[in-house]
């Protein structure tokens, strides 16, 4: 009852014209940023931080977080199109949306990701608006032993990332581990691998390796041969530009498992939506009955991703409402403005400032319906991009990227960076190693060992800390599950056949 | 076609010369009377979010006003502040190029790494912004009520007691290794990626204890989640002054703190540097920003350029001394 | 092309096998530079030690599986040189850019690009070339540094 009283509060100042203006405002905003690669959702909103300052936080709060929502709908458009992740988050986006656009199927996966988007983003309020303090403590349960489990099962996903080779799969995800840990050792001062350069003290940024490797690599790739070959089938007509009935229906579970796992994993503050969208796409491929399709282009692996990144912002929202603690760079600049407005997130925020929290979740649903409205009908204007000639569309990528790298850094070194891991992408096409693992092991490798460590300093050494609280424990076993399970297929094929040839 | 080549070339020439002139007279050609006339780039040497940035960005609207161009905020992030400063010390000395100082990247950074420019040398103090202090937070868990009872209880449990810091050499860090070395005690360094994973850390009790900023551990002191044990200024906190000093409790001398200053390339010219003088001592004034100030737990402090030089060097003296006794290294 | 796709699998799985079988025991002789275990728990060492191990035991077996793959199959044919040929070009041509970049702006390099991309590696017209060098150009400029107002890296006359 109270929270439908809150909720229908919470509509009524949401509703309110100039609120709805702000939301629409950040929503859009949102939108064009997630769209350009180098634009992020972190530096738009420390951009509008001092026009808000004068706002009811109420209404500055509204727009700065449909901003940040709104981002992570439009990272999939270049991620789709171009093979170009927009936002770090859509990086497991290209694996199959890419794959659907060289199919023909850019409209409708632009489509999925939209709707997966909508129907995940209100899951995420949802969870926001009815679990908020209770998760809240389950996040602080979360320790460094629990990071570590979350980490190791995300690295068993390389099960199922793995091409025709597993070997070259887990020598793509040890390369990403040693690039992960480039920089100054966290606990030490000691600084590895940089080479004597100052430049790397900080390590990577996972957007220039992904981007390299992504959408460099294929270009350089593509350009193999000159022309022909590899012209993208333009989608023609509405029906074509739209998912159908049989699409929509094998994303069933996707659009659920993108949203509950997104959330999930958003509620934890040291975890992240691109591995929320990693897991989620691994449990989608560790349940489909056509797992060896992924990868080609099938709906549900872009489904599954979009779904998880989306409901991630539910999820985030909760530490730093009711804790006052950022899990990323986004949320620490809002954060950043609720010190400005005067408010102190912590336990109490919510109940002291209960027209904030309500018009916050009641504009975030007008907020998700906004963007379903805004985003289907862009599809046919974004989908035409396809129909450049080749040797126009990758002029076009070369200078997204760059754009994209320096101008979120300033800096040419990463420029540098960003043409020696499209180097290192094309030679990964052209000698069949999965780049996807590589990724993986760049995204957790560093959140790995950093929990790994921590665990161990707070047990003086004990390995037992690791596997001996619960959550950890399930978490480990649901790996080895995981890892073991090509083994059981190879021994399903092994005895079929073993049948059939005794038959 | 060779023929053609021949008559281009003269041509060429000519718009050659013409554009150096061009570039030539913008570098130069104008004297401090027209100061300024484009657009002045603020570096601040961290990525988006955070205090320094907010700052900075409430700041650029009200430095508009006051001096008739454009602040554009720049964002260079990176080994420690180092680029963003090193950035400033090597521009042209014209004013259009200003560092927006932390105190870590001017008295921290000296001795903990090699560092391609010197701050004394190629870095001209304008003036000092604000200041802020920490608090000593430990999780409500440790039986110590006051900061007497902590440092008995941590001197009885040597090594036991881990404190969290946002990343090594950063200034949270830097205040409780040398809170170590003052009070005699030993305490696990858990280094996290930033201030949001430490705040939590010790909120979870992972680590118990840690030098925050006043404006991040305020609500949660109030809320009973955290004890505050003391304030790490030279005077006690204006947000929260029922908590004593480090240094009235028996440490005197013990002053850390934030402090923010804006910073110009060494040889500017001093016409210039008192225009900028001026424009900071009357930004501070604006009602907007000694709000965002106070409510991020800042304090104004428009301290002239010699004190500020002078409190570079002691600090730097302290910093630099305790970075080799505790032997922190970089690379 | 079947085959010959194959048998420069093996052969890159040989080389590049090696290739990574000598990283790997470059970070495992890095990682024995710094501590391993400290009083406080595993050093920065420790991870490296292991990844760079496996890396090599990986890298390994992948070389030797390539020559036991060389020796079953018949005589390897060689590698189509001018694809790749082609693609290194375009690697080079896009780094050269990057370097390009810094004197002499964003909007003039990528014209160049775009042009010499059209120009010579798809051998369309000089009108096409042209236009499209310019266009695209024009375009970044508009969307990029007119409506979104980014900083390109800026050569002479300020583009």
């Amino acid at each position: 009852m109270e929270i439908l009283s809150g909720l229908f509060n919470g509509f009524s100042i949401a509703l309110q014209p100039l609120n709805l203006l702000w939301c629409f405002a950040g929503v859009f905003l949102g939108t064009v940023v997630g769209i350009m690669p180098g634009l992020g959702p972190a530096a738009t909103i420390a951009m509008l931080l001092p026009l808000t300052f004068g706002m009811p936080p109420t209404s500055g709060l509204i727009m700065l977080a449909g901003i940040y929502y709104g981002a992570k709908y439009g990272g999939s458009t270049t991620a789709i199109l171009l093979n170009v992740p927009g936002e770090s988050a859509s990086v497991v986006t290209c694996l199959d949306g890419y794959q659907m656009a060289r199919n023909g199927r850019a409209g409708a996966a632009l489509g999925i990701a939209a709707i997966s988007s909508f129907v995940a983003g209100t899951v995420g309020v949802l969870g926001l608006m009815l679990l908020a303090p209770p998760l809240a403590k389950i996040a602080l349960s979360f320790s460094s032993p629990e990071y570590f489990a979350l980490m190791i099962l995300g690295l068993a996903m390389v099960v199922l990332l793995a091409g025709d080779s597993m070997i070259k799969a887990l020598l793509a995800m040890l390369f990403g581990l040693w690039i992960a840990s480039m920089g100054i050792d966290l606990f030490t001062d000691a600084s590895r691998f940089t080479f004597g350069s100052a430049e790397l003290l900080d390590g990577i940024d996972f957007v220039v390796v992904a981007i390299g490797i992504f959408a460099l690599g294929e270009v350089f790739a593509n350009m193999e041969m000159q022309g022909g070959a590899s012209l993208l089938p333009v989608p023609k007509g509405m029906r074509e530009l739209l998912p159908t009935m049989a699409e929509l229906k094998a994303c069933r579970f996707a659009f659920f498992n993108g949203s509950v796992v997104g959330f999930i994993i958003g509620v934890l503050p040291g975890a992240g939506s691109t591995i929320a969208s990693f897991i989620s796409y691994g449990l989608e491929k560790a349940v489909s009955k056509h797992p060896e399709k992924f990868g080609t282009g099938v709906p549900e692996g872009v489904a599954a991703p979009e779904g998880a990144n989306n409901s991630e912002t539910g999820g985030a929202l909760v530490p730093l409402l009711t804790l006052g603690i950022p899990g990323s760079g986004t949320t620490a600049i809002l954060l950043a403005a609720f010190v400005l407005w005067g408010l102190r997130p912590g336990p109490l925020m919510i109940q002291d400032n209960p027209e904030l929290f309500w018009g916050l979740v009641a504009s975030m649903y007008v907020g998700n319906v906004m963007l379903l409205i805004l985003n289907l009908p862009l599809i046919p204007l974004f989908a035409q991009i396809l129909k450049l000639r080749e040797y126009i569309l990758y002029p076009i990528i070369f200078g997204i990227s760059i754009v994209g790298i320096y101008t979120s850094s300033s800096s040419f070194f990463d420029c540098w960076m960003l043409s020696l891991f499209g180097l290192l992408g094309y030679l990964m096409r052209r000698l069949d190693y999965p780049t996807a693992p590589l990724i993986l092991g760049l995204v957790l490798g560093d959140s790995m060992e950093r929990a790994l460590r921590q665990s161990l300093m707070m047990s003086q050494g004990d390995l037992s800390i690791l596997y001996h609280r619960p959550i950890a424990a399930t978490l480990l076993f649901i790996s080895l599950l995981l890892v073991c399970l090509p083994l059981f297929r190879n021994f399903n094929q092994w005895r079929i056949r073993a049948i059939e040839d005794n038959g | 076609m060779s023929r053609s080549k021949i008559r281009f070339y003269p041509y060429v020439l000519n718009v050659v010369v013409i554009l150096f002139t061009i570039l030539l007279f913008c570098d130069h050609g104008f004297s401090a009377d027209f100061y300024p006339n484009r657009s002045v780039r603020l570096l601040v040497p961290f990525s988006p979010g955070g205090g320094v940035d907010a700052l900075a960005r409430i700041m650029a609207p009200r430095l508009l006003e006051l001096t008739g161009v454009v602040w554009v905020v720049d964002n260079r992030g990176g080994a420690g502040g180092n680029i963003a400063a090193e950035t400033v010390a090597r521009a042209a000395p014209d004013g259009y190029t200003v560092l927006m100082g932390f105190n870590t990247i001017l008295t921290v950074n000296p001795g903990l790494y090699k560092l391609n420019y010197s701050v004394e040398n190629d870095l001209l103090p304008v003036s000092m912004l604000a200041h802020a202090q920490y608090i000593l937070v430990v999780h409500p868990s440790v039986p110590a009520t006051s900061l007497k009872d902590f440092i008995a209880l941590a001197k009885s449990k040597p090594g036991q007691l881990n404190y969290a810091s946002a990343g090594i050499g950063t200034a949270v860090h830097l205040a409780a290794e040398l809170f170590k070395s003052r009070a005699g005690i030993d305490m696990v360094h858990l280094a996290y990626k930033g201030g949001g994973p430490a705040a939590a850390a010790v909120l979870a009790g992972e680590a118990q204890v840690i030098f925050a900023s006043v404006a991040s551990s305020v609500a949660q002191i109030k809320q009973g989640k955290l004890k505050g044990l003391a304030t790490t200024g030279s005077q006690r906190s204006k947000v929260m002054p029922e908590l004593p000093t480090v240094a009235e409790s028996g440490y005197p001398g013990f002053d850390v703190g934030s402090w923010y200053a804006l910073f110009l390339p060494a040889k500017t010219p001093s016409p210039i540097l008192h225009k900028l003088q001026t424009a900071a001592h009357k930004v501070v004034a604006f009602d907007d920003v000694q709000l965002a100030m106070s409510r991020q737990g800042l304090e104004v402090d428009v301290s002239n350029a010699q004190r500020l030089r002078d409190k570079i060097k002691s600090e730097t003296k302290v910093w630099t001394e305790l970075i080799k006794s505790a032997d922190i290294k970089l690379q | 092309m079947l085959s010959n796709k194959r048998s420069m699998l093996i052969n890159g799985n040989f080389i590049s096998g090696l290739v990574l079988a000598a990283l790997g025991s470059y970070i495992f002789t890095q990682a024995l530079n710094w501590d391993y275990m400290t009083i406080e728990g595993p050093g920065p060492g420790f991870f490296p030690y292991w990844y760079g191990l496996a890396m090599v035991f990986l890298s390994l077996l992948l070389v030797a599986s390539a020559i036991l793959e060389a020796r079953t199959s018949e005589n390897p044919k060689t590698v189509n040189w001018s694809e790749v040929g082609r693609a290194l070009s375009a690697w080079l041509l896009f780094s050269l850019s990057v370097f390009l970049m810094k004197y002499l702006g964003f909007l003039i390099v990528l014209s160049a690009l775009t042009w010499f991309v059209i120009k010579f590696m798809y051998q369309q017209n000089q009108k096409i070339a042209i236009t499209t060098a310019i266009g695209i150009s024009v375009g970044f400029y508009f969307i990029f540094a007119y409506a979104l107002q980014l900083n390109f890296p800026v050569g002479p006359l300020g583009l």
